[in-house]
């Protein structure tokens, strides 16, 4: 999973690391960032189908339910 | 999965949704197998990303680009002495950096070597004894909040496992591994990733110290040997925990 956040780009990862990580909701990343907050569920959206493609890619798996990280 | 409920999963997850919407989304779910299943891989991803997170080491301007962002003034008048202020602050930040990382990087290599020469002068340098690298590793398990690999070491190699124990820097518990090269001890520490960083050079004129970060942990290879034997067992380590 460490491997999956580190290779998304900058502005996938510090939306990623601001919702899972810091728990800051959708309006608070939007107004720390100035972005839309449409663009933060897009962006956020995006890293994290990014994340789980990653790790179904590199783990082989289908499912991501259950993985260790 | 084709559902008109499909573009609120995300924010289902996130605790996002009003809660007439939030309760409307939670009875679908009753009857959405799809849905559900979506939900669920998205919660443990969510969890994933947040325990992985903490072992991660973000770079190190997210935050602060953040925190510039977030506390920017929305009108700048009169321009200049705002530059002024800006350009004296970013001035300090950047020597202030630079001195603390400075004396921290070096006082952190000072610590680890009086940790490793203290190893060398005990009687008994390692709790765990093993030139065994599955006996020692699972020996940290429940000792330390973090796990790490151990290279398998070839029967020709000129490294020799010899044990390893817990010990604390900083507040932090890490693992001191102990390992012997000829008649040389080299002391292998890891600990979480933090924001001190040594050398790649650091040391003195009798230790070595070779520091790096991988995978969300710190790792420092101490020893009197040469610097290349330093150098090798690194790379043995980074590859062993390259995921």
């Amino acid at each position: 999973v460490q491997a999956a956040i580190a290779q998304l780009a900058p502005l996938f990862q510090e939306v990623l690391l601001l919702a899972d990580i810091e728990e800051m909701k959708y309006q608070e990343i939007s107004e720390a960032l100035g972005i839309p907050m449409g663009t933060v569920m897009s962006r956020l959206a995006r890293a994290r189908r990014q994340v789980r493609d990653y790790i179904v890619a590199t783990s082989g798996r289908k499912k991501i339910v259950g993985i260790r990280s | 999965m084709n559902c008109d409920w499909r573009e609120k999963i995300g924010m289902y997850v996130d605790g996002e949704l009003e809660p007439a919407a939030e309760q409307a989304f939670a009875g679908h779910l009753q009857g959405c197998a799809g849905c559900s299943a979506a939900v669920l891989e998205q919660q443990e991803l969510k969890k994933s990303v947040r325990l992985a997170g903490k072992r991660f080491a973000a770079p190190p301007d997210l935050y602060a680009n953040v925190r510039k962002q977030a506390y920017q003034p929305v009108s700048v008048k009169p321009w200049w002495k705002w530059s002024v202020v800006a350009a004296a602050f970013v001035l300090f930040a950047v020597f202030s950096v630079a001195w603390f990382s400075r004396s921290a990087a070096s006082g952190s290599a000072d610590a680890l070597i009086d940790q490793h020469v203290t190893t060398l002068a005990s009687l008994n340098p390692v709790d765990v004894v093993s030139e065994d690298r599955h006996t020692v590793k699972p020996w940290y398990q429940g000792r330390l909040p973090f796990t790490f690999n151990l290279p398998e070491l070839a029967k020709e190699s000129p490294f020799k496992l010899l044990g390893g124990k817990v010990v604390y820097t900083h507040h932090a518990p890490g693992a001191e591994l102990l390992y012997q090269v000829r008649q040389h001890k080299i002391s292998v520490f890891i600990f979480q990733a933090r924001d001190v960083h040594v050398d790649p050079s650091a040391g003195n004129q009798t230790f070595v110290v070779n520091g790096w970060q991988q995978g969300g942990l710190q790792y420092f290879v101490v020893t009197d040997a040469a610097r290349e034997d330093a150098d090798r067992l690194r790379a043995l380590l980074e590859e062993a925990n390259r995921s």
